[in-house]
């Protein structure tokens, strides 16, 4: 039965256009790694960086360079010198929190040796200060200036960096005891917004200058993480007791939210972002096994979920990005899915450009 | 190697090296050259295995200026993967330096060494000035992250503090990175070598 699915699933799929994805992830060193948190960089040239965990919970950062329509793969070294990596530093190192600065280089969260450092890669590892408090993420705002979660010994709050580095000074937007601030996101009109969670609850809030206020949704959702979108924001949430996850698009100023989508996948551990098109949809994972989990695109103005025509399976996160300065201006879409042999149970990263044919 | 260097740049490197050494000879006479070569190698090596590089460099230039210490090939090996870490190109690059023209191309450590500085003319970007006296340049970084490391180059570049180099050219090894040289805002790429912009 289950591969007269498989067999029904491959036949619909067939039908349609489906996108040409390139395994982004097939490099030796990743061999047998979990892959997740796909991030796209801003800007012109088409990049990605993804985290990738061993059994022993290492996290590195993989960086997937496209030229010529082929991505080449670089890991973000454990240390500045080859020797010394291979003396073995930085081997037991944990990297994640992305955040782009530009299309050249990102800002990260590296632990290493009980010390958490933000480190910003451009092709080199620089570290990029100390601050007040241990950092957890960051996010670049106009000035230049970072928005940042730093821990402390009251537990983590928001703070805001005069600069670009951790070392400028810094007032603190959050005094909680409680509650961990996370998946900072940069609106358009210069705002800010952000997750606070407790055991109790999840608080949508809005950083406007220095002066904060919550975003008040009707009904009990846990919100899960965040993206901005036009017209607003999209945060994956979910409801008491509920397994799947549920996206929603939340306005900002008027308190009103609706649900984008019921039913939708969420890997294990700290939520994706949503991947967001910024010509009005998102990409997210539908949760239907038998259907291999695929990835729908669901408009923002309330149309019905369409499925990507995609040649994986078991597809776990989704990430979008537009680069219209490209020549063939298509956009570009990652997936990290269970890998095409049939002996493999990894999961993988495959991108390409979403081409018209196969976006609905 | 790119740039074939002269034998005179090694002996002018390790006059200034044993000459001038960081946390060697001094004037109270409490020289660090009498400490043991091997054991302090060593003592940076695990340093650095267990990623505390600053404690390493402690060891390295203790013993960058001393005569045996030059002479000792795992001190060498050590000594540039500390600067290289931290940093510090332009001493990573002596070392270098030192450790080919010691060897042979035909030795297996003449080779590596070799390779290491292929690898790192592939790593890192390199300014020549011409030794003309006209000071240093101007430069500064424009990225979003200035660390120390990247600081530390460019106030040697800006002071005219470089390396020997071929055609008795000084070399600044900077990160590969955007600056601002001399008005201009450039992208110095891994590898690249950008000759002096001033007419």
């Amino acid at each position: 039965m289950k591969r007269l699915l498989l067999l029904a699933t491959g036949l619909l799929v067939g039908l349609a256009p489906a996108v040409p994805l390139k395994l982004g992830s097939a490099t030796p060193e990743l061999k047998g790694m979990q892959v997740q948190n796909l991030s796209f960089a801003p800007g012109e040239q088409v990049r990605l960086v993804h985290e990738a965990t061993d059994r022993a919970r290492r996290t590195w950062l993989h960086v997937v360079d496209v030229r010529d329509g082929a991505p080449a793969g670089q890991l973000v070294p454990g240390a500045r010198s080859a020797r010394v990596e291979a003396l073995g530093g930085a081997k037991d190192r944990s990297d994640g929190a992305v955040t782009w600065w530009d299309n050249g280089g990102f800002f990260f969260v590296r632990a290493l040796s009980g010390v958490v450092t933000l480190q910003y890669f451009d092709g080199m590892l620089r570290d990029a200060g100390e601050g007040p408090g241990r950092p957890l993420s960051v996010l670049p705002m106009a000035g230049p200036r970072l928005l940042a979660v730093l821990e402390d010994s009251g537990g983590p709050d928001l703070f805001s960096v005069d600069g670009s580095m951790l070392a400028a000074s810094a007032r603190r937007l959050t005094r909680t005891r409680d509650e961990v601030e996370h998946s900072l996101v940069a609106l358009p009109d210069g705002r800010a917004a952000f997750l606070a969670a407790s055991r109790e609850e999840t608080r949508l809030l809005v950083l406007t200058g220095e002066s904060l206020y919550a975003v008040r949704l009707g009904a009990s959702w846990e919100l899960l993480s965040l993206a901005a979108a036009p017209g607003g924001l999209v945060a994956w949430a979910r409801r008491p007791g509920a397994e799947s996850a549920s996206l929603l698009f939340v306005d900002p100023d008027t308190n009103r939210s609706r649900v984008l989508l019921e039913g939708g996948f969420l890997p294990p551990g700290l939520a994706p972002r949503p991947a967001v098109d910024p010509a009005g949809a998102v990409y997210a994972v539908r949760a239907d096994v038998e259907a291999g989990n695929p990835v729908v695109r669901v408009p923002l103005d309330g149309g019905e979920p369409q499925v990507v025509a995609l040649p994986t399976r078991g597809h776990q996160e989704v990430a979008f990005a537009r680069y219209p300065h490209r020549a063939d201006g298509a956009p570009w879409i990652a997936v990290v899915a269970v890998g095409g042999a049939a002996d493999d149970v990894a999961n993988h990263v495959w991108l390409g450009p979403l081409a018209s044919g196969s976006a609905p | 190697m790119r740039r074939e260097l002269l034998l005179c740049a090694l002996v002018a490197l390790v006059a200034v090296l044993a000459g001038c050494p960081k946390g060697g000879a001094s004037t109270s006479g409490d020289s660090t050259c009498g400490r043991s070569v091997a054991g302090d190698t060593e003592t940076a090596r695990t340093r650095l295995e267990r990623d505390r590089v600053d404690e390493a460099v402690l060891y390295v230039d203790g013993l960058i200026g001393c005569q045996d210490a030059l002479a000792h090939a795992p001190f060498l090996d050590v000594a540039f993967a500390v600067y290289e870490e931290l940093g510090r190109l332009n001493d990573a690059w002596n070392v270098a330096l030192i450790g080919t023209l010691r060897t042979l191309p035909s030795q297996p450590e003449g080779r590596l060494w070799r390779e290491r500085s292929a690898d790192f003319e592939s790593r890192y970007a390199l300014i020549l000035s011409p030794p003309d006296h006209r000071g240093g340049l101007s430069i500064a970084y424009t990225g979003p992250a200035l660390d120390e490391a990247t600081a530390a180059q460019l106030a040697a570049v800006r002071a005219g503090e470089g390396v020997a180099m071929e055609g008795n050219l000084v070399g600044f090894w900077v990160y590969p990175a955007t600056y601002r040289i001399e008005g201009q805002t450039l992208r110095l790429a891994p590898g690249q070598t950008l000759p002096d912009p001033r007419p």
